[in-house]
């Protein structure tokens, strides 16, 4: 059995862009592209910038998928994303620009071990994601702010989120844990969320 | 929450977004035309991977890369247009040592090995400059007991030994530019 993850099962869209099914290469595109954006906007790209080089990656890393062995530890998600942060690397390095490396605790976390997240739109429900959209737009500015630039934009030091706010690293710190509260707050009250909602520290 | 540092004297406690939560809010908000780019990337690799698949069905055959890949594309129903926009190709018939890369990269993807890539290249760079007879000598050549591919280098052997200076010159600027695919 494959990894799973809500029910994206990676081994096996593996093994189905292997044997060049039509479903699995859009299934690829919906499952991953939207984190490698992420990714590159976490490193600073202009939005468009980053859609660019993120559907290049996922036709690059489509192509690459026959060069996949499982054996090689880690397993599909694992090593998609690690292929996909080697392309960004030589995307850096021909373009003459460095871009920061995104290897911070939740980014190792995340995205070296199969299932602990990353990918997994497709196990979203649509009523979650309005829930979630709508608890997002009942928190203020100032708590939408940091938790963008912390958890949606992958800054990885919070001596760089307190420099980009203008406030300390404790400040930042409690105003982030503040805002994560409201947020969980909304959440737990609403029915159409049914997971326990944890905040706890990484 | 766990205190994590001292502000002040006072614990600071430290929260974690939920990875579901983060994933439903960029899902809310993924821009339906980057939707849609990714989906055309991930079909623009769908039919390279045809292009492949039906190239592993065949022997090598001496003929130019651009009947290869138009012929490969016509079996497998593949409209070629975006696939040689995404390789940067402008010119299909004609190598330059600025396209020549290219052209390797279209060939390896599709699955030609680098010898073979090399002498698509040279067949192609043959024929451009006007010495059609390539295959024919090749074919000439595989009657006795030359594989494929050696009778195609042994055909264009003997025809870029009559070329002048100047081709001699590209064709090696062009071989340069094919390290590997």
């Amino acid at each position: 059995m494959g990894q799973r993850l809500g029910c994206v099962d990676y081994e096996d869209l593996a093994a189905r862009i292997k044997a060049e099914e039509q479903r699995a290469f859009a299934d690829f595109a919906r499952l991953f592209a939207p984190s490698f954006r992420r990714h590159l906007l976490g490193c600073s790209m202009p939005p468009f910038e980053a859609s660019d080089l993120a559907a290049t990656f996922v036709t690059d890393i489509l192509l690459r998928v026959s060069q996949y062995n499982r054996m090689e530890g880690g397993g599909f998600q694992a090593w998609v994303y690690q292929s996909m942060r080697n392309m960004a690397t030589d995307w850096g390095r021909k373009q003459q620009r460095t871009l920061p490396t995104v290897a911070s605790d939740r980014d190792s976390s995340e995205w070296a071990d199969p299932g602990s997240g990353g990918a997994t739109e497709s196990s979203l429900d649509p009523e979650e994601i309005a829930a979630v959209r709508e608890a997002w737009e009942q928190l203020t500015d100032t708590d939408r702010e940091i938790l963008e630039i912390r958890d949606l934009r992958y800054k990885p030091k919070w001596s760089e989120i307190a420099g980009e706010l203008g406030i300390g690293e404790g400040a930042a710190r409690v105003r982030h844990t503040r805002a994560m509260q409201r947020l969980a707050e909304i959440l737990q009250a609403d029915p159409r969320i049914q997971r326990e909602i944890s905040i706890e520290v990484r | 929450m766990v205190d994590n540092e001292q502000e002040g004297g006072i614990p600071v406690k430290e929260s974690a977004m939920p990875v579901w939560v983060r994933n439903a809010l960029e899902a809310s908000r993924v821009p339906a035309e980057f939707r849609q780019r990714c989906h055309e990337a991930a079909m623009l690799a769908f039919d390279i991977a045809r292009l492949r698949a039906e190239r592993e069905r065949l022997r090598f055959a001496v003929v130019p890369l651009a009947e290869w890949v138009r012929g490969l594309a016509e079996m497998a129903s593949v409209s070629l247009a975006p696939v040689l926009a995404w390789f940067g190709i402008a010119d299909l018939e004609t190598p330059t040592p600025v396209s020549a890369g290219r052209l390797a990269r279209l060939a390896g993807e599709i699955g030609f090995s680098l010898r073979e890539v090399r002498n698509l290249l040279r067949l192609s760079f043959a024929a451009a400059s006007g010495y059609v007879s390539a295959p024919l000598l090749a074919a000439r050549r595989g009657e006795t007991s030359l594989g494929e591919l050696d009778a195609c280098e042994a055909a264009l052997d003997e025809i870029e030994a009559r070329y002048p200076d100047h081709l001699r010159a590209e064709l090696g600027a062009i071989l340069r530019e094919v390290r590997e695919v």
